[in-house]
Formats: C-alpha cells, sequence, structure tokens
C-alpha cells in the first residue's frame, strides 16, 4: 500500500515538473483540483472508490473525457463555479451508472 | 508463478485478461474470470462463459461509450475544436492531468485516496522553479504577486498587442490587503498602465503575467474561437465589481489556471 501511493507522488512529481515547465510560472494555487480531477477521472474510468475494481486504460480514457469536457467548457465561456458542477454532476452520474448496472446483475 | 505475473500485468493494463504469453502455454481457466480480483495465493475457480449483458457493457465499456458521445456531441455543436492544434493543446494539457490520475487509480484500486496530490505537486513546482532559476533565494512574494487580475484581449485588438500591453495588477478579494495595497502604491490610479519606476517584483509580475496571456492567447487562437471574457483573474479567486469597473472590463470570469 505505501508502495502505491510513494508510486502515485512519483507520477504526481512528473507531472508537477512538466506543469511548471508547460505554464511557465508557478504559483501556491497551480495544482488546484488536480486531487478532485484525477479522482474524478479514475472514477468516471470505473475505479471503485471500495477498491479492487478497475483498469488503468479506462481511467486514462476517463481522463481525457473529462479534460475534453472542461477545455470545452473553458472554451464555450463558463464559469468556474459552473465547470465544477458539471464535473461533479458527471461524476454522480459515473457512479450512479456503475452502481445501478452492479445492482441489475 | 509467471502466469500469474502476465495475469496480473495484462489485467492491471487493459483491465481485461489477455494471454501475454503469445502462445497457449500459459492458457488457464483463470485466465477468462471477470477482472479484477488479485488472486495471489487463491484457489483458481471455473470460468465464467463470457456475456454481454447491459451490466458488463456498461461497466467495460461506459467510459469509451460516453466519451464517443461526449466527442460526438462536440462535433456537432462546435466543430471548430476539431481543429489539430487545439486538439494537442487539449491532449497536451491532459497528460499531466493522466499522470496524475494513473497514480490515484493505483491508489484507489488498494481501496485509499491520495488527497496529497495537490501540494506534491505544488512543492515540485516550486523546487523546479527555483532550481532552474539558478538556486536564488527563494521569492516567495513573487508566488503570490501573480495574483493578479490582467485584462487579454478584447474584441478587435490584434494578439500581438498583448506582448506590449502593461499588465493590470490590482488585488482581487482573496488576496485583499497588503498585496492590493502594494499594487496601489506601484501604480496609483493608473492600474493599467504602471509608469516606468516599477520595481523589479512589478517586473516580474509583468513577465509572468506576459506569459500567461501568451498562453491563453494561444489557446484561444488554437480554439478558433473568440475569447469571452475580457478578463481572466489568476488563481481562480471571484472578482469583485469594484475590480472589473477600475479594469474597464465589460465582464470579468475567474479560471482555475
Amino acid at each position: 500500500v505505501i508502495a502505491v501511493y510513494i508510486i502515485c507522488s512519483l507520477l504526481v512529481v512528473g507531472s508537477g515538473i512538466i506543469l511548471s515547465g508547460y505554464v511557465g510560472y508557478v504559483d501556491r494555487y497551480l495544482g488546484r483540483g488536480f486531487d478532485l480531477d484525477s479522482i474524478a477521472a479514475a472514477v468516471v474510468g470505473g475505479v471503485a472508490f471500495s477498491g479492487g475494481r478497475g483498469s488503468l486504460v479506462a481511467a486514462m480514457a476517463g481522463v481525457m473525457l473529462v479534460e475534453f469536457l472542461s477545455s470545452w467548457l473553458l472554451i464555450i465561456g463558463m464559469d468556474v463555479q459552473a465547470q465544477l458542477i458539471i464535473k461533479g454532476l458527471v461524476v454522480i452520474g459515473a457512479v450512479a451508472l456503475y452502481s445501478l448496472a452492479e445492482r441489475r446483475s | 508463478v509467471g502466469q500469474e505475473i502476465y495475469r496480473e500485468i495484462a489485467v492491471l493494463l487493459a483491465g481485461v485478461p489477455i494471454n501475454l504469453s503469445g502462445c497457449n502455454v500459459f492458457v488457464h481457466p483463470y485466465i477468462h474470470r471477470e477482472p479484477f480480483v488479485s488472486s495471489v495465493g487463491q484457489k483458481s475457480v471455473p470460468a465464467r462463459p463470457l456475456s454481454w449483458s447491459p451490466r458488463l457493457v456498461i461497466r467495460r465499456y461506459g467510459v469509451y461509450c460516453s466519451l464517443a458521445l461526449l466527442l460526438l456531441i462536440a462535433l456537432v455543436v462546435r466543430p471548430e475544436v476539431y481543429r489539430p492544434e487545439s486538439l494537442f493543446l487539449i491532449l497536451r494539457s491532459a497528460s499531466q492531468l493522466g499522470m496524475v490520475a494513473l497514480g490515484q487509480t493505483l491508489v484507489m484500486l488498494v481501496a485509499g485516496l491520495d488527497l496529497s496530490v495537490t501540494g506534491v505537486l505544488v512543492l515540485t513546482s516550486v523546487v523546479i522553479a527555483q532550481v532552474g532559476a539558478g538556486h536564488k533565494q527563494p521569492d516567495f512574494a513573487r508566488a503570490s504577486d501573480l495574483a493578479c487580475l490582467w485584462r487579454i484581449d478584447r474584441p478587435g485588438e490584434r494578439a500581438a498587442d498583448h506582448q506590449a500591453q502593461r499588465p493590470a495588477v490590482c488585488g482581487d478579494a482573496r488576496h485583499a490587503g497588503a498585496h492590493s495595497r502594494r499594487a496601489e502604491r506601484l501604480h496609483p490610479g493608473h492600474p493599467q498602465r504602471p509608469g516606468p519606476e516599477r520595481s523589479e517584483s512589478a517586473q516580474s509580475v509583468a513577465r509572468t503575467a506576459a506569459g500567461l496571456v501568451r498562453h491563453l492567447d494561444g489557446f484561444h487562437r488554437a480554439a478558433g474561437v473568440r475569447p469571452v471574457h475580457d478578463a481572466i483573474l489568476v488563481a481562480g479567486s471571484t472578482p469583485s465589481a469594484a475590480t472589473a469597473r477600475r479594469l474597464g472590463c465589460r465582464a470579468l470570469r475567474s479560471t482555475a489556471t
């Protein structure tokens, strides 16, 4: 379990390097929302909160979904608040869908 | 043991068991079981027949289906997002979230949640920035100076004008107090056009903010849309109507980064 956390932190370190190089400035609000976005992406990708179910490729698809969604919401000019609401709705919908699919069997 | 390792890797990578050994030497009934149960030390159970119940489809392919649905909707509603530079921008910003989500997925697979992602990310960025700046004395004021307002892209202005444009530094609601007072002192009365007597701090703000504007500008140009906001509030705090009036903006919107 500790190894998994360490791997996660190493990946985040790599991500932070890329992000700071890409954006070109550093700020203490730089990674704001990254934790919740990553959780959202994993949940949309079908990883259960209780663990033990999910896959990395599906989580990557979830990342693409969340990222496309948020950037398009930005393009069409929604507020940050509205973007957060829509992201939350997407996560709720994903969890509901997965749990419905579980129960239907 | 080799089969177990292959199977774990395959399930971890694809979520679907694949026979990675390339031949049928390692074929085992367990391989065709539903993922994902860590099975080290378990007895193998007989295979379940592969079925196409909706439950299985949703669980395995729901993400891909909804992603395709989203892409289709975007294709219908706003086809200009399919320009290649726009797609590359989105992919590039997805790579960072992708790495974070990769680690987060691993943590969630063992029934945990890593909430330290933000902190580690910011710490890494700051350390990298300082290392890249040549081991200089850390300038913590610089980071919070970035909580400044920046006018961007009124319709009709050319993109090249923004690089020449001076930063509009002013405090926002969250950083009211020292920084706004300092900004006022630096640029009294003329937030958009700071005078030639700008201090080192104001210059650093100008540099970073100019970089940010170039970044956002490229984003908008690549997306092929007119930016909808007159000002972008860095650090995502809530702009007040007073600052909007002071900057002469019609509307203020805030964005995360």
